[in-house]
């Protein structure tokens, strides 16, 4: 499904601060993967995303998409095809526009068949209201309430129904509920899982949690310095402690993201 | 009275389409389009050329191409060129100087005699009142076309690049294009009532243009602190009645001369100032009543 292949990417190239922060990544997903990524501060796991999402460009190597190079491929074109979350709920919708207009940005993007102007039907609406009430948050009956009123969870929670309201060739998390409180991150989690096992999405998601990591990933990557130092297939029993113990031994030292000891979860 | 209230329907209409055009560009796309005074003029220019050469309504469709051509240029300097959207707005304002000179001929004013235009064909037809009926006309037919077009999915992605930029550039919308997309409209719009107003005192002229951008955005505030700001529909409607009362409140002093007329364009300011400081004052004033009382 995706291919990345020996993809370099540097930050103040041929200067004294010369960065190397993608060392020749090679990566290859399958369809239905659901990959979990985890690593230290800085190694490259959110520069990675931004090369395959096309937010930059990498400077050698190629990202190949269901088929279709996509490596220098402009971002919005990307889009179509890739759905995205971030660590800040208030960076995937827009706080003045309603949730019914922005369900409708995300959802009249996937369809060829409707021109640029078209409007938002009744049969639409309905499509919404039902897609609204899969997360439980009780947002099926506010489609004219503007997403600036609503909590950080739940425009989470909406972002991510954006992302997947037309099914993407690959979802990429970034940390997607590590803003959010322990309950609500749990709630927004437990629809990602639903939502990406339920339409078979191929996803790439960057987590601190280790829990998470292994609760949801089928495959557990770890990054550092830019590299993909571990590769593992989730099916034996793997604990918290024994990836600790190999990052240790793969890369001789400990894991220090700050966030990660904090969860605990 | 009659002739106050005369006043007051014709510049507000006409001039309702500024604030309108600044709706899109300040409101819809995050955008002060500094432009706007030069935009003003170029409708004029254009549309008094053409009514000078016999081609009155003619005139006030080239008055819009010509706006729209205009926002597009200020809009590609600021996605293309990533020129800081205030400069790229003055950069086109200094340009535009030139060009509305060279459509007059290069002479300061241009002045439509006996010709024809909009107003006076329908004077002829036995229509009274067209200074009024035409631009209402107009106004409607604009802000109704306005309101289906940003109910659209391309007016939707519009909206989604003022409003959230970081979530537009990580989607499918390319926020270059509804920029400059959203420009030409606003600036078609504000062309068109330059263009209106050209016909209206059958002459434009090179300075015409200032403080334009300053009144529409004053006749916004003005609007939307008398109707909340919630729907599309009462923004639009906003912009209408702000004008009205900005023109309303122009045409007493013009009357009664409370104070001189020049006066206007320095209490326009004082007016845009207050509207918009008011929130951060009021906080003030709120945070020092509260520090007080708590000693």
């Amino acid at each position: 499904m995706l291919k990345i292949s020996n993809l370099n990417k540097y930050f103040n190239l041929n200067t004294i601060n010369e960065v190397k922060v993608l060392d020749n990544i090679n990566l290859n997903v399958n369809k239905a993967d659901f990959i979990t990524i985890i690593g230290s501060n800085g190694a490259g796991k959110s520069t990675l995303f931004n090369c395959i999402a096309g937010s930059i460009l990498a400077d050698s190597g190629s990202i190949i998409l269901d088929q279709n190079d996509i490596t220098y491929k402009k971002e919005y074109l990307r889009s179509k095809m890739i759905g995205r979350l971030f660590q800040n709920p208030l960076q995937g919708s827009a706080p003045n526009m309603t949730i019914e207009e922005n369900l409708a940005l995300a959802y009249l993007r996937g369809d060829s068949s409707r021109n640029s102007f078209s409007m938002i039907t009744n049969s639409d609406r309905l499509f919404f209201k039902e897609k609204l009430k899969e997360l439980n948050l009780n947002l099926d009956n506010s489609l004219n309430q503007k997403v600036g009123t609503l909590s950080g969870g739940q425009r989470q929670a909406l972002s991510l129904l954006m992302a997947t309201i037309v099914t993407p060739k690959l979802l990429l998390l970034d940390e997607h509920t590590a803003a959010l409180d322990p309950q609500t991150a749990k709630t927004v989690m437990d629809l990602t899982d639903d939502i990406v096992s339920k339409n078979k999405i191929t996803c790439l998601m960057i987590t601190h949690n280790l829990n998470h990591a292994i609760k949801y990933g089928n495959r557990i990557l770890m990054m550092e310095k830019g590299r993909i130092v571990l590769d593992l297939d989730n099916k034996e029993n793997i604990t918290i402690d024994n990836l600790l113990d190999r990052f240790k031994k793969e890369t001789g030292k400990l894991l220090d993201n700050d966030r990660i000891l904090l969860s605990s979860e | 009275m009659l002739f106050i209230v005369q006043t007051t329907l014709q510049l507000g209409l006409i001039y309702g389409l500024v604030s309108l055009a600044l709706f899109v560009s300040y409101r819809i796309l995050n955008i002060a389009d500094l432009s706007t005074d030069g935009t003003f003029v170029l409708g004029m220019c254009v549309s008094v050329a053409f009514a000078y050469n016999g081609h009155p309504i003619l005139a006030l469709f080239m008055a819009i191409l010509s706006g729209a051509l205009s926002g597009t240029i200020t809009a590609y300097l600021q996605t293309y060129l990533e020129i800081p959207s205030i400069l790229a707005g003055i950069i086109t304002n200094t340009g535009l100087y030139t060009i509305n000179l060279m459509i007059m001929n290069y002479s300061s004013n241009l002045a439509l005699l006996k010709q024809e235009t909009v107003f006076s064909i329908l004077e002829n037809k036995g229509i009274n009142n067209s200074s009024i009926i035409l631009p209402a006309l107009i106004f409607i037919l604009i802000s109704t076309l306005l309101y289906l077009f940003l109910k659209t999915r391309l007016g939707l992605s519009i909206r989604a690049t003022g409003d959230n930029t970081d979530m537009v550039l990580a989607s499918s919308i390319d926020a270059r294009k509804t920029t400059i997309i959203g420009l030409a409209i606003a600036n078609s719009i504000t062309s068109l009532s330059g263009g209106l107003v050209g016909q209206f005192q059958r002459t434009a002229d090179i300075n015409s243009g200032t403080g334009v951008v300053v009144i529409g955005l004053a006749c916004l505030i003005i609007g939307e602190s008398i109707i909340s700001k919630d729907s599309i529909l009462k923004n639009i409607l906003a912009t209408l009645i702000g004008s009205i009362i900005y023109r309303l409140l122009y045409a007493i002093i013009l009357r009664t001369r409370i104070f001189p007329i020049e006066f206007l364009k320095l209490i326009t300011a004082f007016i845009i100032t207050i509207a918009i400081g008011l929130p951060s004052i009021r906080k003030t004033i709120i945070s020092n009543t509260k520090e007080k009382r708590h000693a």
